[in-house]
């Protein structure tokens, strides 16, 4: 390896980071290994569950526990399979690159509704600044209000882009670019949300995929924020989207399962308009259409390489907003995609089918995290045990499956030099989101959506104390839990310690409801 | 068949205004590329200075772009 390579591309010496590279060099083997380790725990929690001997309330408890402990087991046996299957042979997707002269042509959208000028007009200009020779670009603008109309009939003017407007409003997003694609004439159409920039090479690199395989519906390519800088949540809100576009999303690529996430991706329009064009009766058209897609015989393909920058929510109102409309359309989505199974088992391969599974459920977290938390409390504060194993047979279990699913988890954020704090403030902004995510699934399942009552300060949006009183009940709860195990600690030291360590846990990182709150940027920066 | 000068001139400014704004917009996404980058800290700080020259040149740009705009504002011809 070159000397600069090298220097750029390892750590700070040290004995421990040499355990850890070595961990990583046996990344397939540990995934493996964890898989074993979570499997071995399930099976250990399941026996010592359906033949212990306790009180109905008891169980019930039990039983609530071991539901959001399966969920998060899921969920860590398919990241296991996700790094296992990326630290296997790599398969090159086939490529044509179209002669000068003769390339396809993309119609190049931004669907806006009543977005601030500056945002969509920074957009425009990087679609203009696309290398790509043939393209058109379109700016299909939904909004309502005058006063947006003009503006972009002005930037259409500015910047030599069409103006693409509908007669009828149907289906928000979804209804217009169906519109829009009926009269399209160009091949490929590339999607971006209105504040999604494009690198100038995005479409010569993506369009070549798409004229090497007929059968490739979509390209999807990651989204990653640039205002990182601008609060704890910004950073947060990214840190979850790297965990996800560079983690899950390649292992998704290895299954062909890879959904479309709305922006950042470019169609084939004789593939959508096969099934349809997008599907309007989802808030999340865009999974709702790739699983159309994949059960049509349609592949997708995720493009692993950042090509579009965009900005994020830089409020804990815009993250909660984000996450409940994609958790509601998502889970609506889901059982959609639940009722397909029994009626056309073979629409999609297996993997496929856990894949869909796996990302239709994530959104659940809200209730797994909720489940976890009330566990400790109620063994805490009214003597109701939930969780029964003996404690030779909990460090045989648990602490193997926990150790290595943690570590396997670091390992993968560490391989790309992700700080702790990074990583810490993505997983605990995502934890907070839990009860957003327990009433927009129940919301999302009958097709409802979750409104918030939001107020400002200093021009930035926040949500008023009163607002919060979820954390301030469940952050009493687990202090008050905390001071009667402490009372009660010498009498039962084991399972009081264990329970009394999960509540302050959780008490934890219920306490950073404040610091993602604070609407003065220069105060969250520092926090 | 040539360009007005007016045409030309119109050319130039909207160059220059995409160039401007341009700048700006990569600049910030580059910044934030930088995090992303998944290199350590001393491979980001190469990166940075990189950037920052690249920048500098990109301003070598629009002064190219003012003085040819000038010329052509000055110049006596109509048609180019």
């Amino acid at each position: 390896m070159p000397e600069l390579t090298k220097r750029l591309t390892e750590g700070v010496e040290g004995k421990w980071k040499a355990y850890l590279r070595f961990f990583i060099a046996k990344l397939r083997v540990f995934s493996l290994v964890t898989s074993v380790a979570i499997c071995l725990y399930f099976v250990a929690r399941v026996i010592i569950l359906s033949f212990s001997d306790y009180t109905p309330v008891e169980k019930f408890f039990g039983l609530l526990l071991l539901a959001g402990e399966t969920f998060m087991l899921a969920h860590a046996l398919g990241y296991m399979v996700n790094v296992f299957n990326l630290r296997g042979a790599e398969r090159a997707a086939p490529r044509i690159v179209p002669e000068k002269g003769a390339e396809p042509w993309v119609a190049v959208i931004v669907a806006a509704r009543h977005e601030p000028r500056d945002i969509l007009e920074s957009t425009l200009i990087t679609f203009r600044n696309l290398n790509y020779p043939h393209k058109n670009i379109y700016l299909l603008d939904d909004s309502s209000d005058r006063r947006f109309q003009e503006e972009a009939d002005e930037l259409g003017r500015l910047h030599g882009v069409t103006v693409f407007r509908r007669d009828a409003r149907h289906g928000a997003k979804a209804g217009i670019v169906n519109d829009f694609i009926a009269g399209m004439g160009e091949k490929y159409l590339a999607v971006f949300d209105a504040d999604q920039n494009p690198m100038p090479d995005f479409l010569d690199e993506i369009i070549p995929f798409l004229e090497g395989d007929p059968k490739l519906a979509f390209v999807q390519t990651p989204q990653f924020y640039s205002n990182i800088d601008d609060s704890p949540v910004a950073m947060g809100a990214g840190m979850q989207q790297a965990i996800f576009y560079e983690s899950i999303c390649e292992g998704k690529q290895q299954n062909d399962a890879m959904f479309c996430c709305g922006t950042n991706v470019v169609f084939r329009r004789p593939a959508l308009v096969s099934v349809g064009g997008f599907d309007e009766g989802s808030i999340t058209e865009d999974f709702a259409t790739s699983v159309k897609l994949h059960s049509a015989g349609f592949r997708s393909l995720y493009y692993p390489h950042v090509k579009v920058f965009g900005m994020g929510p830089d409020t804990l109102p815009a993250y909660f907003k984000q996450q409940a409309r994609w958790s509601a359309g998502t889970v609506s989505v889901f059982m959609k995609v639940l009722a397909l199974l029994p009626r056309s088992p073979g629409a999609l391969t297996p993997m496929q089918w856990v894949e869909y599974f796996l990302a239709g459920t994530y959104y659940f977290v809200g209730w797994a995290f909720f489940f976890l938390m009330i566990s400790p409390i109620v063994f805490l504060l009214f003597g109701i045990p939930s969780f029964f194993l003996r404690p030779e047979i909990y460090i045989a279990t648990f602490v193997p499956y926990f150790s290595l699913s943690l570590l396997v988890f670091y390992a993968t954020m560490h391989e790309r030099f992700y700080t702790v704090k990074q990583i810490a403030t993505g997983l605990i902004l995502g934890s907070l989101c839990f009860p957003v995510l327990m009433k927009s699934t129940l919301l999302g399942a009958f097709g409802r959506r979750m409104e918030f009552v939001i107020t400002t300060k200093g021009g930035r949006e926040r949500f008023d104390w009163k607002g919060l009183w979820p954390y301030g009940v469940m952050l009493g709860l687990n202090v008050a839990a905390i001071a009667v195990g402490a009372l009660r600690f010498r009498h039962a030291p084991y399972p009081v310690g264990v329970n009394m360590f999960w509540a302050a846990y959780h008490a934890l990182i219920l306490s950073n409801i404040f610091r993602f709150n604070n609407p003065d940027r220069e105060a969250a920066a520092r926090g | 068949m040539g360009t007005t000068k007016k045409e030309l001139l119109k050319m130039i400014n909207d160059a220059m205004l995409l160039e401007d704004r341009s700048i700006q917009i990569y600049q910030k996404h580059l910044s934030a590329a930088v995090f992303w980058s998944g290199l350590t800290q001393w491979g980001q700080e190469q990166l940075r200075i990189g950037l920052n020259v690249l920048a500098k040149e990109s301003g070598r740009h629009m002064d190219r772009l003012t003085a040819l705009r000038s010329r052509v504002e000055a110049g006596g011809k109509d048609v180019y």
